[in-house]
């Protein structure tokens, strides 16, 4: 189902499908609206699903941008391997692991790259770019290497360096900026302003976090269409989190699966856990902190997401 | 999740499933391991893990987490270091 609008998650305010992320009636973070999917038989969604290709674009009815574009690095359709070792360990039965380090650059952010990217190209941008805590800036690098567009990545100059050489080697323009992730981002939201570039986490974030929901798509998938009753999966800008509940919800919604939405558990490090503070002290904004962590990508004292991520964590 | 917990979280996840993750998933197997022990988890329920990304990301975690034997490359070189780290066979 081709999107509708950019829809502004707070006062719902829509937009065209532009490169923009805010609302100028409230400020508000947009996102990507879809038209109902009332009606919609879900054996023939299940069919096209199916009969898709191996990678995340198999959910092409559910993302912003419906198949993949020319020379696009596949993404998705990671393993979910039983861990029945690990389970035996802490008393459990049923535990998996949804190894998303399968990736072409080993890690979820091909996903949300991939979205981003994709969209970026059909709005004729010609240099892609990021702010980055590493993973992200492997992905950008990798993936507009092979788009053969032009990019830049803003990295913090602390960053690890297996994660500044995994970048580095595809070729794109590495900026190394003297301060913490959250300075690196508010650095390329300014840039952002004046230069026709598609940041794939701030101009292009409505498309780019549609990119997480496919983890949820292929849980389900991967279950023989049935939901876990529980997930617990990692929280930095709060989007994974809960765009990860958004995609067991669409599908529910649609008749895909049936049954109870999980419990979520999301994790953060103790030197960086605004989202785990404000739920603790019942408050619905995230107080911004400085992080100190060996988690670096998990070090975002200014979560784009958090209040979101909080409403999501029953 | 302190650093010493996330350490922990890496080495779990490595040594019962074979997958080494990065300091991310270090956190998120921790938090698990916590919920598990906290008895907040039935022993029935059906859970998904989200491992987000590789080990070799962040390889330096794994520092101290193990020892080497270093030896001569001779038997009893061999035999000397593995009694005296007495590992059971």
């Amino acid at each position: 189902m081709p999107p509708e609008s950019l829809r502004c998650k707070e006062c719902k305010t829509t937009y065209p499908l532009e490169a923009r992320y805010v609302c100028e009636q409230c400020f508000g973070p947009l996102e990507v609206a879809y038209p109902s999917l009332d009606g919609a038989d879900p054996a023939e969604l299940r069919r096209r699903i199916q009969a898709g290709p191996p990678s995340l674009w198999r959910y092409g009815d559910f993302l912003p941008v419906a198949a993949p574009p020319p020379r696009a690095l596949e993404a998705g359709l990671t393993p979910l391997l039983r861990a029945d070792g690990l389970a035996e360990q802490l008393g459990l039965e049923h535990v998996w692991i949804k190894n998303d380090a399968a990736n072409p650059t080993h890690s979820f952010k091909d996903r949300v790259v991939s979205m981003a990217i994709a969209r970026a190209r059909e709005l004729g941008f010609e240099t892609i770019a990021c702010a980055s805590t590493g993973n992200l800036a492997n992905a950008v690098a990798a993936h507009a290497a092979a788009a053969g567009l032009d990019s830049y990545v803003f990295i913090p100059f602390d960053l690890e360096e297996q994660k500044v050489l995994a970048t580095g080697v595809y070729g794109t323009n590495l900026v190394a900026v003297r301060g913490n992730y959250d300075d690196v981002n508010r650095l390329c939201t300014e840039l952002s302003a004046d230069r026709n570039w598609a940041f794939v986490n701030i101009n292009m974030r409505p498309y780019y976090s549609e990119g997480s929901k496919t983890l949820a798509f292929e849980t389900v998938e991967q279950l023989a269409f049935s939901l876990p009753d529980r997930v617990v999966c990692p929280i930095a800008s709060g989007s994974l989190f809960t765009k990860l509940a958004r995609g067991f919800e669409e599908w529910v919604e649609v008749g895909l699966v049936e049954g109870r939405l999980p419990v979520f558990n999301g994790a953060q490090a103790e030197g960086c856990s605004p989202v785990a503070t404000a739920l603790q002290d019942g408050q619905d904004f995230c107080r911004p902190v400085r992080p100190s962590t060996i988690a670096k990508s998990r070090a975002i004292g200014n979560p784009a997401d958090g209040p979101y991520a909080e409403r999501s964590t029953p | 999740m302190t650093d010493d917990e996330i350490r922990e979280g890496i080495r779990l996840l490595a040594r019962t499933t074979g997958i080494f993750t990065e300091t991310a998933g270090g956190v998120t197997v921790a938090v698990l391991a916590k919920l598990a022990q906290r008895g907040d988890i039935d022993a029935s329920e059906r859970v998904v893990v989200y491992i987000t990304g590789d080990g070799l990301k962040t390889i330096d975690c794994a520092r101290g987490t193990f020892e080497t034997w270093e030896i001569d490359p001779t038997v009893e070189s061999f035999e000397q270091a593995s009694e005296r780290l007495a590992v059971p066979a």
